[in-house]
């Protein structure tokens, strides 16, 4: 006695023969039937079973997940430490003022702007700035010469410093 | 044509092509597609070791399709029936369009198209389970005669002629032939035939 050969070609489709509406029909009553064998869940396993489920459903998308990495990020910056240390750098009797300060929390990085009574001062910002404690490094990024060239007065230099904060700060 | 469920209509594809395809009695009326062994293509696949998966498989039996008929696979739908703890399996292949635009037409002309069968194969599986493991089974039909040639239940030889009433050639030496290429002993083997012409094999 040999076996048959499985050759076929028609196009493959799924077909429900009436053994398998059978087995299926027999397979969700035994769902049925163990689902209710199960309930109710003790209070502690339903509590974890309801705990899982609201983690299930708060669990945030690609975008979202980005986003809240980025507030995440902006809150853990050391934003007191930084502005105390820049008050005492530009408070009263520095030799130069603080415009505008901005933040890339995603990158660490803080830029400010600022305007110095001349040039020498400018220069000596980034080191003086990359000794403060939550400063990993500050670049100067440009300076800008403001006022009127033929005056005799030392001119205010207009300046940009990138400070890159430590990791983990 | 049977109005019966259960029973299906067949389609016969002959050399010439297939039968004009009538159309269907009822909605989802079954369809048999059976195509001439002088059409189809045999052949005998040693069971390759270490083989990774179907599609690989499917390359193989495609592979060896060209080497042996020359044919460009990509106009064929071949098939394999890779029966386990067996060393040879039989393959079988089929003109593509008797395999997809066949039965998509049977489809739209209401059909439900159950089988696409070469004729071999279909009275193979007819009567197998009669059959014993050393077995040369042969159908002997008006357009070609094919004879198989199974060896303890394996797979040993496969190779399709002219019909007996085209041959210069008697059966018994048809099946001499077959049995000496795949280095068989011809007297080992019980002949079963089927066909329409299968008076003339006996």
């Amino acid at each position: 006695m040999l076996k048959p050969l499985a050759i076929d070609f028609a196009p493959r489709r799924k077909t429900v023969r009436p053994a398998g509406w059978l087995a299926s029909g027999a397979g969700a009553v035994l769902l049925v039937v163990a689902g209710f064998a199960w309930l109710p869940p003790a209070h502690v396993e339903a509590s974890h079973m309801s705990e899982a489920s609201q983690r299930q459903r708060i669990l945030p998308d690609g975008d979202s997940a980005q986003a809240v990495d980025m507030a995440v990020g902006t809150l853990n910056l050391p934003w007191i430490a930084v502005l105390d240390a820049l008050n005492a750098e530009f408070g009263s009797g520095a030799d130069a003022v603080l415009l505008r300060v901005e933040t890339d929390a995603r990158r660490a990085i803080i830029r400010i702007e600022g305007e110095a009574s001349d040039a020498a001062a400018v220069q000596g910002y980034p080191a003086r700035l990359r000794a403060l404690e939550p400063v990993a490094a500050a670049t100067l990024v440009g300076q800008e010469v403001r006022g009127d060239a033929q005056s005799h007065h030392s001119r205010p230099v207009r300046f940009v410093i990138e400070l890159r904060m430590r990791e983990g700060t | 044509m049977s109005l019966r469920k259960t029973d299906a209509a067949i389609l016969h594809v002959t050399r010439s092509g297939p039968r004009p395809l009538e159309k269907a009695p009822r909605r989802g009326a079954l369809l048999d597609i059976l195509v001439t062994d002088s059409v189809a293509r045999y052949w005998i696949l040693e069971r390759p070791a270490g083989l990774a998966g179907t599609a690989e498989l499917d390359l193989l039996a495609a592979e060896r399709f060209a080497a042996l008929y020359g044919d460009d696979p990509a106009d064929w739908a071949i098939r394999v029936d890779p029966a386990p703890w067996s060393k040879h399996w039989l393959a079988c292949a089929i003109p593509l369009r008797y395999a997809t635009e066949l039965p998509r037409s049977a489809e739209a002309a209401g059909w439900r198209v159950r089988q696409v069968q070469s004729r071999y194969l279909r009275e193979f599986n007819r009567c197998c389970r009669h059959l014993d493991a050393n077995t040369a089974f042969c159908v002997a039909a008006r357009e070609c005669t094919t004879i198989g040639l199974i060896v303890q239940g394996q797979w040993r030889g496969i190779r399709v002629h002219p019909p007996l009433t085209h041959s210069t050639a008697g059966f018994d030496t048809l099946l001499q032939r077959d049995s000496r290429q795949a280095d068989l002993p011809a007297a080992t083997l019980r002949p079963v035939v089927v066909g329409s012409l299968r008076a003339m094999a006996n």
